[in-house]
């Protein structure tokens, strides 16, 4: 056991040991050994993911206001997810805080609603989460294992409150949005995003840069000892996993019209987002988008039946997939089609 | 000019001298040994002069310019390699990926992940690897790993090859396949090392050169002969006799 082992205990080794051991290769499947097929296989995900992205624009054509209004959160998880994974599942520095982009791409969207147009709002709220990002990702990045956790956690904690005290002092107590874009409209945006989050997630894993992170989780130290300059990479993973929830903050507030900190800041939005990517598996693309349609079906099955056993079943499910099913359902499912293969 | 000069470097733990004003250079082509007794400050003088640890004093100079005050991975980017002696391989990674980091980051800087992988089998063949390339390093045996670390380090393709006790823990044949495997890149390609082992046959034998370091300072320098003969050496590893 390294050091660096012994120091990641806890929560953040339990998800980290999730991710990776989902996102680790298994030797059945071909791609995982030669580069050029592995580059192959991304590149047909991508076809996949794009056709999908497409086919999915017809859906406020077709369907009514509820199924786009369900097709617009899951989507909202989906790019949520997938740029945690950026940071969290390649480099395993466990993020608990990521709903600090979301609040401040929120609060940037609803201070700018009345003057700015959409088209200048959304850019300008994913790059003010960029800025927070680049702000504090430096020094956050230096602590490993448990204490990034409860720093990124108690950050975002922090700037809700101070977000939170500006309002007070501006006198402001929740913003409404008037004139927001309707369902249909917002729901084509957060596809776009859904579809270049997984994007960026395909094309880091698969590039040097993703590699160079994936060794960061690995090992940090041999990582930078082989060349691989390691704070900035960091520090570059967590500004480009900031940008998309940052636009999706300002949308979640179009979606609702106002804009309240407690809403945009909330933490469970944090823990949600590692529970789909926990229970999706892997640092592959592929494995969040599972977790994610896992999670918001059922959030919207019970959500009609039993609403307050959400929380608690979600959970249950946290722990069990933790303890029993360490890849997720990404990991089953490579472990069962390698069965299959052989 | 040698290409490596260690000049009076301190390092201090809390008040623990580890390196007490070593100095000594090492040679283009040379392999220089490094021997002492558990805790005579040899991993610590391979994590000075690799970055992974700052000297609290003294000056290091590769190649007519100073590193000392370098991050790690600018130093291996000017051609120094370690290895650790508790292997850290990329578990979760196979052995080709591992390898190929090293062409992607090392002093190369390879672009191309294609090209990085060619390079690495190229390595991994020569490190006798070659039917582990897809493994996770993680379920190699120790003298996997071990060859593993050497393959990783040689990928960054140093100038300077720093190997902390690649013997240790292996047995007598694979020790021997080890240090095979040294000599090779040694001889026959002209590779600068300097190595810390405490297998001090082996030492003996590859070494051309060995410094002896003993509580932090520098105890003895000279030829494997020199070195069994000196009475300092004799008397740090066999104790004084009497009279």
């Amino acid at each position: 056991m390294t050091a660096q082992d012994a120091r990641a205990t806890g929560f953040g080794a339990a998800v980290r040991q999730a991710i990776i051991t989902a996102g680790g290769p298994l030797k059945a499947l071909p791609w995982d050994i030669n580069g050029t097929d592995r580059t192959r296989h991304a590149a047909r995900t991508a076809a996949v993911v794009s056709v999908a992205a497409l086919l999915a624009t017809s859906l406020p054509f077709l369907a009514n206001d509820y199924f786009v209004g369900f097709g617009f959160s899951l989507l909202v998880w989906i790019a949520l997810t997938e740029s945690w994974i950026v940071i969290s599942g390649m480099t395993g520095y466990i993020s608990l805080g990521h709903v600090v982009f979301v609040g401040i791409g929120a609060y940037v969207a609803a201070s700018a609603w009345h003057t700015l147009p959409i088209g200048i709002i959304l850019p300008l709220a994913g790059l003010a989460a960029a800025a927070l990002a680049s702000l504090v990702g430096y020094p956050c990045l230096r602590v490993r294992g448990p204490y990034f956790v409860i720093l990124t956690f108690g950050l975002s904690e922090l700037i809700k409150y101070i977000v939170i005290n500006i309002e007070s002092a501006l006198a402001v107590s929740g913003r409404v949005l008037f004139g927001a874009p309707g369902i249909d409209t917002l729901y084509l945006i957060v596809l776009g995003l859904a579809w270049a989050s997984v994007m960026i997630a395909l094309t880091v894993r698969e590039s040097r840069f993703g590699s160079g992170l994936r060794a960061i989780r690995e090992n940090e130290e041999a990582a930078e000892t082989i060349g691989i300059p390691i704070a900035k990479f960091k520090a570059a993973a967590f500004v480009l996993s900031s940008i998309i929830p940052g636009m999706v903050g300002a949308l979640l507030i179009m979606r609702t019209t106002y804009f309240a900190p407690l809403e945009a800041f909330n933490p469970q939005t944090s823990v949600l987002i590692v529970t789909m990517a926990v229970i999706g598996g892997s640092d592959r693309p592929l494995g969040p988008i599972l977790g994610v349609v896992f999670l918001v079906v059922l959030q919207e099955l019970l959500w009609a039946n039993l609403p307050q056993l959400y929380m608690i079943i979600v959970g249950i499910l946290l722990i069990f997939i933790v303890v029993w099913m360490p890849g997720g359902i990404y990991g089953r499912l490579q472990q069962i089609i390698a069965t299959v293969r052989r | 000019m040698s290409l490596l000069a260690v000049d009076a470097i301190v390092k201090s733990f809390a008040g623990v001298v580890a390196l007490d004003h070593v100095s000594f250079a090492v040679e283009e082509g040379e392999l220089v040994g490094i021997m002492g007794a558990n805790g005579a400050g040899k991993t610590t003088l391979f994590s000075v002069i690799a970055g992974n640890q700052r000297a609290n004093d003294g000056a290091i100079t590769f190649d007519s310019q100073r590193i000392d005050g370098l991050r790690p991975d600018q130093i291996s980017r000017r051609g120094i390699s370690r290895t650790f002696q508790i292997v850290r391989p990329f578990g979760n990674m196979t052995v080709l990926e591992n390898v190929s980091l090293g062409v992607l980051y090392g002093r190369r800087r390879e672009r191309s992940g294609a090209a990085a992988e060619k390079k690495a089998k190229d390595i991994i063949d020569r490190l006798g690897l070659a039917d582990r390339i897809g493994q996770l390093a993680k379920h190699l045996t120790l003298a996997g790993r071990k060859r593993l670390e050497i393959a990783r380090s040689l990928a960054t393709e140093p100038r300077l090859l720093l190997l902390d006790e690649v013997l240790a823990g292996l047995t007598p044949t694979e020790a021997a396949a080890a240090t095979e495997i040294v000599r090779h890149f040694h001889k026959a390609e002209g590779l600068t090392i300097l190595m810390i082992e405490h297998v001090t046959r082996a030492l003996m034998a590859l070494s051309q050169r060995i410094v002896v370091l003993h509580h932090g300072q520098k105890l003895a320098e000279g030829t494997p002969a020199d070195i069994a003969r000196d009475p300092r050496t004799v008397s740090v590893y066999l104790g004084t006799a009497t009279q």
